[in-house]
């Protein structure tokens, strides 16, 4: 007997195996299907393994995957919960020209991954008032930070006191500069994502030539264009969209951080009269009241407490010179032409604080300028935090168009 | 990261079982009863276990589970692939 035929005898290979005859042919039916079964769910998991790690648009859609739920509901996925990092918190500051920036980092506890080398970071920018405590905005953040992106929350004394400054573009910058330095961050990695107010700061920021070079990207959600037609569609209550006007009630938010920033340019007994129309929503001022406003401060009001729907345009123009300087100082439409970087507008059509036809404007402005960005309109969303009580589908249809700017965003990154 | 140990070793051990169940496992490839099983639900777990840990290494802990995944498939495919043929060159060629 030669070797070859002994080992034939005693190792059968598994077509060999699989061909003995054992119990009922039924048995060796349903044995056969359930081999077969297990062979088609090993080879699958092993190309959705592969694709997951070694390809490195398949390593970004899980990312963009496990931050998916955080953006569209106030939760984590168990898997990022499971695998995703845990989550360091540092609180710090860094000066700047409008005063101290308050920063709040949450990053991956673990050290740096050999791939890519250098993790992403993103300073957001959550527009007024103070955020930093808000649990969506949190819940958010530390998704981020698990799934292995260093996110930095910065705030200022003028945003936490609901108004808006041209200087504190400066404190965006220092927070983008701090977080270029941060341990584990690349360098060229770091963008910016402005919620409402938040964004048109970062497009200040982004617009300055020092920062040319500096910023991955800036996204913008529930931002505004150009502040002067803000305040326009505020004062008639009204804003057009696809050549057709409709109603449209803002927020009292909006109105007392436009009365707050205005209030800046005019004197102190006019600015505490101003800000205090709108400082627990809107309590109309008596004649006499208004009689000790100058011409321009009435205007202003007038657009505020939206009592004059009809004559917007002409309390527009009655706006001081320091106003219109003051909110073409506070538009991105301004710097638009300067923005050296991707941009993403984000937007929802019902939104209450910022109308979304401001979106589309930029968009439009991009568009002639054939500079790279995305713009996507949602409808889940309140401003910037998702309704409640929402159905299947429109999670759904939001949620995607949602996956594919997350995706975009991180791509560069992975 | 004891956690996610632990369910790395659960997907070696469920690895091992669908190898098994494919008949590509060790029992497949000629070793009898319950060592079969065994070395395959073994061979699973530290595939699996290694797969885990180099995958957080390299990537992060977010893509240490997919990567303990494809290295556990491998190891329970290849391992008793690689037993066989050496088990076959083994006996063909015996010590003199």
């Amino acid at each position: 007997m030669s070797h070859e035929s002994t080992v034939d005898s005693r190792i059968p290979t598994p077509s060999e195996a699989s061909r003995r005859p054992s119990g009922s042919p039924l048995g060796r039916r349903l044995g056969a299907i359930g081999r077969g079964l297990a062979r088609v769910l090993l080879a699958a998991l092993l190309v959705v393994g592969v694709a997951m790690t070694l390809v490195p648009q398949g390593r970004g859609a899980l990312r963009a995957a496990m931050l998916l739920p955080a953006l569209i509901s106030a939760s984590q996925p168990l898997p990022l919960t499971v695998n995703g990092d845990d989550v360091r918190h540092t609180a710090t500051t860094v000066p700047s020209q409008g005063g101290t920036v308050y920063l709040d980092v949450y990053e991956p506890a673990a050290a740096t991954p050999l791939t890519p080398g250098a993790r992403e970071g993103v300073v957001i920018i959550p527009g007024v008032g103070d955020e930093r405590r808000e649990p969506q905005l949190i819940n958010l953040v530390e998704a981020m930070a698990r799934s292995g992106i260093v996110a930095m929350l910065m705030t200022t004394p003028t945003l936490i006191s609901y108004a808006l400054a041209p200087v504190d573009a400066d404190a965006v910058a220092q927070a983008v500069l701090r977080l270029q330095r941060w341990p584990g961050v690349g360098a060229n990695r770091v963008g910016i994502l402005g919620f409402s107010a938040g964004g048109a700061l970062a497009s200040l920021a982004a617009a300055q030539p020092r920062m040319h070079g500096h910023i991955a990207f800036l996204t913008f959600f529930g931002g505004y264009f150009h502040a002067e037609s803000l305040l326009m569609d505020v004062g008639r209550r009204a804003l057009t969209a696809d050549g057709k006007t409709q109603p449209w009630k803002p927020d009292n938010v909006p109105l007392l951080v436009l009365a707050n920033t205005i209030a800046a340019t005019v004197p102190a007994q006019e600015a505490s009269v101003l800000t205090a129309a709108f400082s627990n929503g809107v309590s109309p001022l008596s004649a006499d009241q208004l009689a000790q406003l100058s011409p321009s401060t009435q205007a202003a009001y007038h657009l505020l407490a939206g009592d004059q729907p009809e004559q917007a345009a002409a309390n527009v123009a009655a706006l001081s010179p320091a106003m219109h300087q003051l909110l073409a100082a506070l538009s991105p439409s301004s710097v638009v032409q300067d923005l050296a970087t991707p941009v993403y507008l984000l937007h929802d059509q019902s939104d209450p604080f910022v109308p979304f036809t401001e979106s589309r404007d930029f968009d439009a402005a991009l568009n002639r300028l054939g500079a790279p960005h995305q713009f996507v309109e949602f409808s889940i969303f309140q401003h910037v935090e998702v309704k409640s009580g929402l159905g299947i589908g429109p999670l759904i249809a939001d949620g995607f168009r949602l996956y594919r700017v997350v995706y975009a965003l991180l791509e560069p990154s992975i | 990261m004891v956690q996610l140990t632990l369910l790395w070793m659960n997907v070696g051990v469920i690895l091992g079982a669908l190898a098994q169940g494919a008949r590509v496992g060790f029992s497949a490839r000629g070793m009898s009863g319950a060592n079969g099983w065994l070395a395959s639900l073994a061979v699973g777990v530290a595939f699996a276990l290694l797969g885990g840990w180099a995958g957080t290494l390299l990537f992060g802990r977010l893509y240490g589970t997919p990567t303990a995944l494809w290295v556990g498939i491998l190891g329970v495919v290849v391992a008793p692939w690689l037993w066989a043929r050496l088990r076959r060159r083994n006996i063909a060629t015996p010590a003199e």
